[in-house]
């Protein structure tokens, strides 16, 4: 490694490590034109300081985190502006120059564990790699370095998993394993772009942990990107706030969090579900959706959804000033205040009537997968599970990943038998349906889908999509299923002149409202909705979750809403069920769960829940699972 | 390792045997008869006859079936009916020659399909790109039967620097022996070396698309280590499993090149064989190439596992 100069006299700040001036990133679209993906972006990084980089999809985030050391993908290239590395401009350096950077100066963490590794060499061989792309010549020493960053991140034995591949380890551990790679190098810089969104609650607790501790041992700047504002609350001192592109607003993470100044971070923040709000409570988000980049003009990208917009928003791009406190705010109407924002509404309930009779009722619930091969041994999905639900009731079902949740959505719906236990509709016993009645049962039961990109088909029509339960069960004739359909998209608040259009054509939460239209077409009386606001963003999950309930109240409907999130759960469910290792290890009313839990289990997931407040480190949580 | 191919050996076994029966009953319904055949245009009922009883046609077909699997297990495949010699003799004189055509088409199907796919993933040069893309889309369109006399035109008409067909031995004149393998094994392997090139160039793409190759350019790794030790280990298992497979082609594609450049190898004596209803030659020719052929799966399945470590001899 080469000696970097690092003189700095008592008294004098310390040089900025890394300044970004004016950075703008451009796309290629297939038609020629250029799609700004990042305009005028400008921030500073000094040694050992944690930024949080926070925003929505599509607000330039992970595009500005890959421009600075020139990772873009396809036709993306830095179009404007500087990044200056102790001086070194990367925006203008050469490939082998700014390959000395990557891994040795500036070290990466990506978001998917579980796709981020190779997985035909071995976790010591990624290891290598990185220290032999680093200059190490030896290659013994080299392993002892494995080992030693190994154990650095966590991993037990490291001496002996070092040869293991990535397949044998898990998300968790896989991300400690891509950690070590990013310290490899030793970098004075270490960007995470979501380093905890694929992992559960608790995991992404210890992750966090780690990178707090990397940073406050080896003195390495954090630069977290996420969408999470628990995230960011718990783990950087800074924060950075983006939307369509730009830096609306930039400053100390406390003085952000609770006295925003854009009107983009005051809503973000309103929009994030908080675990203390008790059931019933709407959740709050913004109106409208995040702004297409191809269409954005010149105006601020988020006038269209602002509160606060003036005629003069839309004719400029407003810049980045300093109003208080460090904190800098792109917005004009927001620079002529002195007073902090407007407080958002006071949340509202949701009105809807009390639950009626049970409708579901599940006894004992059992679903085992069987391993390939002869001595392989099967996998409990579903080990007992009992619950009722009545009519106009949501019951909010919680767990991490492999808990179980979506198997029982999926044994509930009928699309996988269960190997035991009892199944029963309105009293009727459907466990063993025969032919007809699976028709009738699955008309009765529906379901919407964790991915609204994926679980449409994008080569039909939306109002085919919609009428597709309509055909499959034999209601109505052309003309009568053309009516409905219009009806089913009014009443997932879409145009109905959209039903001629193809999926791709729509934003996410609109993806996932043509999702719960097709949902309700056979005017079933259960919807179970397993993750369906969990791929959105978090301004538009609220208008997903609020369309729900306003669907169950004016329809009757009885609604399982399975999700990981608890503060979600909590406001738009009657009744929670934790589950872990395919079992319900708790149930109650959503408030007393959330306030009184009984189970380990459940504290554990409410511990590891990140709240949007503040913390000071003496009050982070500490890690709480094993 | 072992377990794996004990476990494997019942079903290739019962491969074999499949195999067999339907090569036994195929030739079977295939009109003309061996004693015809011998006894000439002009021959009466009884001589006919007379050959028909010692060649043991007259028995029972299951009779026959069971003789000829007799005679697989204990290694004495007998006379030929026709051609002459010992079943064991000719094959044996023929599978050096066919074997010597194979491997060297298999080396140029290695070695020409991984320039193919590593260059048209990676090459800069977009002429580079479109050339390949032409070299194996010709490949593949023209049969051997096309591109063998159209090698033969060019190196040994034209330009002379080649024999037109033939074979010498290894044995005494190896750079002769060279010289007249060269255009039977490139006219062999075209098609499938433009197969795996293809395939390989797709499996580079989508490797070099693959989030791990973003973690390795993050880190620092150098570009040339990219592409050869993290993106190609990750693209060859679909590739081994499709060079298996050609391997049966070449094994087909054997006969027809055999033919066209003179090549005394098993692709003659089958067709000699065929044409003159030798049913031993044939019948024991045939089961060889799908006892090779499942040999070939085997192993590929071996390299497979060997290649990906989350594949296991299970």
């Amino acid at each position: 490694m080469t000696a970097r100069p690092q003189v700095v006299t008592p008294g004098e700040a310390a040089p900025e490590l890394l300044e970004v001036r004016n950075l703008g990133v451009e796309f290629t679209a297939p038609d020629g034109s250029a799609l700004r993906a990042v305009r005028g972006v400008s921030f500073t990084l000094r040694r050992g300081e944690t930024l949080a980089v926070v925003g929505e999809s599509g607000s330039g985030k992970s595009t500005t985190a890959l421009a600075l050391t020139r990772m873009l993908p396809g036709t993306g290239r830095v179009s404007t502006g500087s990044v200056l590395l102790d001086g070194q401009d990367l925006a203008a350096a050469g490939a082998e120059e700014l390959r000395a950077v990557r891994g040795a100066r500036i070290g990466m963490i990506f978001q998917d564990p579980m796709t981020a590794l190779n997985p035909v060499l071995t976790v010591g061989r990624h290891l290598d790699e990185v220290l032999r792309a680093h200059g190490r010549q030896d290659k013994a020493a080299r392993r002892a370095r494995a080992v030693e960053l190994l154990e650095r991140v966590g991993i037990p034995e490291p001496h002996r998993r070092i040869d293991d591949h990535p397949h044998q380890f898990s998300g968790g551990q896989r991300q400690r394993i891509l950690i070590a790679m990013a310290l490899a190098g030793e970098p004075d810089i270490l960007l995470a772009d979501e380093p905890t969104t694929a992992l559960d609650a608790t995991v992404q607790e210890q992750i966090l942990t780690l990178l707090a501790d990397l940073n406050r041992e080896t003195g390495t700047a954090l630069v977290l990107i996420t969408h999470n504002m628990g995230v960011v609350a718990r783990s950087c001192e800074r924060v950075l706030v983006m939307y369509g592109g730009t830096v609306v607003e930039d400053g100390p993470t406390a003085e952000v969090l609770t006295r925003p100044r854009h009107p983009y971070t005051a809503g973000l923040l309103a929009a994030v579900p908080r675990l203390s709000a008790p059931s019933g409570t709407r959740l709050t988000g913004i109106p409208g959706s995040p702004p297409d980049l191809t269409l954005l003009g010149d105006g601020c990208a988020f006038a269209e959804r602002c509160t606060l917009v003036e005629d003069r928003c839309r004719t400029g791009v407003p810049p980045l000033v300093e109003l208080t406190d460090g904190v800098r705010a792109a917005c004009l109407p927001a620079a002529g205040r002195t007073e902090p924002l407007p407080a958002p509404a006071p949340p509202t309930r949701i009105d809807r009537p009390a639950p009626g009779a049970p409708v579901l009722e599940a006894d004992g619930l059992r679903k085992t997968y069987k391993r390939r091969g002869v001595r392989g041994r099967g996998f409990t999905a579903l080990d007992g599970v009992s619950l009722t639900l009545a009519e106009g009731e949501t019951l909010g079902i919680v767990g991490e990943s492999g808990s179980g949740k979506s198997t029982l959505a999926r044994v509930l719906a009928h699309a996988h038998p269960s190997d035991g236990g009892t199944v029963r509709l309105r009293g009727q016993d459907i466990t063993r349906p025969s032919r007809r009645e699976l028709h009738a049962v699955r008309r009765q039961i529906q379901m919407v889908f964790q991915d609204p990109y994926a679980s449409l088909n994008p080569r039909m029509t939306v109002g085919q999509i919609v009428a597709e339960p309509l055909i499959a069960f034999g209601l109505g004739d052309r003309r009568e299923r053309e009516a409905r359909v219009a009806e089913l998209l009014t009443l997932a608040g879409l145009d109905p002149a959209v039903a001629d259009r193809h999926p791709r054509s729509f934003s996410g939460g609109q993806r996932q409202r043509i999702g719960i239209a097709r949902a309700l077409a056979p005017e079933p009386s259960v919807l179970i909705c397993d993750e369906p606001v969990s791929a959105l963003d978090v301004s538009v999950q609220a208008q997903i979750v609020g369309l729900l309930t306003d669907l169950q109240r004016d329809l009757g409907l009885a609604l399982v809403f399975i999700a990981h999130d608890l503060a979600v759960v909590r406001q738009v469910s009657h009744r929670i069920a934790v589950m872990h290792q395919g079992r319900i290890v708790e149930s109650g009313s959503a408030d007393d769960i959330c306030e009184n839990p009984q189970d380990p289990y459940t504290r554990a997931l409410l511990a590891a829940a990140p709240e949007p407040v503040p913390v000071k480190p003496a009050l982070r949580k500490t890690e709480v699972l094993a | 390792m072992r377990g794996y191919l004990l476990r494997r050996l019942p079903s290739a076994l019962l491969v074999l045997l499949g195999a067999s029966f339907l090569i036994f009953t195929i030739l079977r319904l295939v009109p003309g008869d061996p004693a015809t055949s011998l006894a000439g245009p002009d021959a009466d009922a009884a001589t006919v006859a007379a050959i028909r009883e010692r060649l043991g046609l007259d028995a029972p077909l299951l009779t026959q079936y069971t003789h000829w699997i007799g005679s697989l297990v204990t290694g004495d495949l007998g006379p030929s009916y026709a051609i002459g010699g010992q079943v064991s003799d000719l094959i044996g004189d023929g599978l050096g020659a066919t074997a010597e055509l194979t491997v060297a088409a298999l080396l140029f199907v290695i070695v020409l399909g991984t320039a193919f796919g590593i260059l048209g993933a990676t090459s800069r040069s977009g002429w580079i790109r479109s050339a390949i893309r032409v070299t194996t889309t010709a490949a593949l369109a023209v049969p051997p039967f096309v591109s063998g006399v159209l090698l033969v035109l060019l190196f040994a008409v034209v330009l002379g620097v080649l024999p037109p067909g033939g074979r010498v031995s290894f044995l005494g004149a190896p750079d002769l022996a060279a010289q007249y393998l060269l255009l039977p094994a490139l006219c062999l392997a075209l098609p499938s070396a433009a197969v795996l090139g293809r395939y390989l160039k797709d499996g580079i793409e989508r490797a070099l698309a693959e989030d791990y190759i973003r973690t390795a350019t993050a880190a620092g790794v150098a570009p040339r280590r990219l592409l050869w030790r993290h993106a190609l280990p990750n693209a060859l298992p679909p590739v081994v499993t499709l060079l298996g497979m050609q391997t049966g082609h070449l094994l087909g594609g054997a006969v027809l090149v055999e033919a066209i450049f003179a090549w005394p190898g098993l692709g003659q004596l089958a067709e000699q064989g065929l044409s003159r209803r030798d049913y031993p030659v044939v019948q024991d020719l045939l089961l060889l190439l799908v006892a090779v052929f499942v040999v070939v799966q085997l192993l590929t399945d071996l390299v497979y596992a060997w290649l990906d470590p989350r594949i296991r001899w299970e």
